[in-house]
């Protein structure tokens, strides 16, 4: 039986902004298929910039060392949704959340064709398992923070993506919500899918995800949580000078 | 009826109707295409464009006068006006973008001065023998009752055919406006939609020129779409709701500046469109209250 393929691997990747300053430099990595995977490291450390650099969404990145499932995105989008901060989205678009998880479905459709019964009917069944379904004629400026967020998930279950990438997706919800979004993305997980997701709260990395990457502008350390966040590789990546001695008893 | 401002057949006559249906186009076209330039933050920047228009058609203008050809051909204005708005359309946000300008500070600089160029080359129009009887002032604040029949159909036209775009593309263009990064990683050609969208919002500029004028076409971009939007739904929804507003606000300014003299056609559409706005907030406030019930129940 053959190993599924790498949803991204990443060797010796850069990227940056127009002034010509890398704010990645270097980084190399393979993310484990299925698994729940989180970009932790300090601010300003480079975590979306890495994200959006590999999706090819800035014109200062070098995406010929990038793959996705063995292959350069261009040839597998289908199988790759990239869900942005949520600041970076206007919510107040007129849009309801049946139109938003059917914008999934927009590359399958094609050009010149409308959003059919067809196509809403496999919109609604995305919608429905992120449980929202009862909420798809609301508008999504009157949904609160988590609903947004599952029904940007929808958008990319409705895709038929297997690689999730997320930028921050539990910033500004509560607790609650907080709880309800992880356990929608672990069954995703357990569905096939792989999830990439930008994390800043490394007091709950363990509870929600497999393994870390560990990031300050190049990759400090990547595996399981206990190895990826070990004091010393903390130290490292968040400059808190070396780890204390441990106590002589 | 004997009164002026009466409604008998010689002011149903078939020019009018010819330019009450212009208008009717121009007021779908504004209504939907301004739906997108709402959703993209663009308001200023259709008000810069329509403001740049003047330039254009005042050079359009001289230049066919000077070639000796019919300098006030509607195709002809059409062409000057559109490349002026184009090219501050395609300007403002390099400005903005590259020299760190902001937005805000971009449209001002660019409205300022292609309307100052646009003034100036205006008093050149008139100062020539056959400017000032081209009726080319009424591209300042629009004039139904001074279009011909001619110009009725070449506005309609190009509000019809960017219509059709407009419908072709529309999920697209709804997921550019809505999540451009998303877009991008689907692979949908972004700069290629953006620039179509821009090409859309310069055909609604140059078709309501005669009609708006330039300097109050952005209200007919503006005022329906914001109503639309005040009052909710999907974007689909939205896009239609805010085209049948721009068609009765389009067409009252018509008829009402051609039943009261003096009255231009852009103010006259520009006061119904505004009435509309205000009306939609009650509207939304009905609809509103219904769907907040509705999610106080599902939520989760």
């Amino acid at each position: 039986m053959s190993a599924k393929p790498c949803p991204l691997d990443i060797q010796n990747f850069s990227a940056g902004y127009g002034n010509g300053e890398l704010v990645v430099r270097d980084a190399s990595f393979r993310l484990r298929a299925g698994a729940m995977t989180a970009l932790v490291g300090p601010n300003g450390a480079g975590k979306s910039t890495l994200l959006k650099g590999a999706l090819g969404l800035l014109t200062h990145a070098d995406t010929a060392c990038v793959r996705f499932f063995g292959r350069p995105l261009e040839e597998v989008r289908a199988r790759v949704a990239y869900l942005p901060q949520r600041a970076e989205i206007d919510w107040t678009f007129p849009a309801s959340a049946l139109d938003v998880a059917a914008m999934g479905l927009y590359r399958k459709i094609g050009f010149f064709h409308r959003v059919t019964g067809r196509w809403k009917a496999e919109a609604r069944k995305a919608l429905a398992l992120v449980g929202m379904e009862s909420l798809e004629n609301m508008p999504i400026g009157e949904l609160s923070g988590g609903q947004q967020q599952r029904v940007l998930l929808a958008r990319s279950l409705a895709q038929g993506a297997d690689l999730l990438m997320l930028d921050e997706p539990f910033v500004n919800v509560d607790f609650a919500t907080e709880e309800r979004l992880g356990a929608v993305l672990r069954e995703a997980c357990q569905r096939g899918m792989s999830v990439f997701a930008v994390h800043h709260d490394l007091g709950d990395v363990r509870r929600y995800f497999d393994e870390a990457v560990l990031f300050d502008g190049t990759v400090v350390a990547h595996g399981a949580i206990d190895v990826a966040l070990a004091d010393a590789n903390l130290h490292e990546a968040f400059r808190l000078g070396p780890p204390p001695e441990e106590a002589i008893p | 009826m004997t009164s002026g401002a009466t409604f008998d057949i010689p002011f149903w006559g078939a020019n009018t109707i010819m330019v009450t249906l212009g208008c009717a186009v121009f007021g779908a076209l504004a209504g939907s295409v301004g739906t997108f330039v709402l959703a993209r933050k663009q308001s200023l920047l259709a008000d810069v464009a329509g403001h740049a228009a003047l330039p254009g058609v005042a050079l359009a203008f001289l230049m066919g006068e000077w070639l000796e050809i019919n300098g006030r051909s509607p195709w002809l204005l059409f062409l000057g006006g559109g490349t002026t708005a184009w090219l501050a359309a395609w300007c403002t946000p390099w400005l903005a973008n590259k020299r760190r300008l902001g937005a805000d500070g971009a449209n001002a600089v660019a409205l300022a001065g292609f309307f100052g160029l646009g003034t100036v080359l205006f008093s050149l129009v008139q100062s020539h023998p056959t400017g000032a009887q081209g009726g080319l002032r009424k591209l300042l604040f629009g004039n139904a009752a001074a279009i011909t029949s001619s110009d009725a159909f070449a506005l309609a036209s190009i509000a019809l055919i960017a219509l059709l775009v407009l419908v072709l593309y529309f999920k697209e263009f709804s997921l550019l406006a809505f999540d451009e990064a998303a877009a991008k990683v689907l692979g949908f050609p972004t700069r290629i939609l953006d620039w179509m969208l821009l090409l859309l919002l310069v055909a609604t500029v140059v078709a309501g020129m005669q009609v708006a004028g330039v300097a109050l076409v952005v209200s007919m971009l503006i005022a329906p779409a914001a109503a639309a939007r005040v009052i909710g739904g999907s974007f689909a929804k939205t896009a239609t709701l805010a085209a049948c507003i721009g068609v009765a606000c389009a067409v009252t300014g018509a008829i009402a500046s051609r039943a009261i003299d003096h009255v231009p056609t852009g103010s006259a559409m520009t006061l119904a469109a505004t009435g509309a706005f205000f009306l939609s907030i009650p509207v939304a406030r009905f609809f509103h209250s219904k769907r907040e019930h509705v999610a106080k129940e599902l939520a989760v």
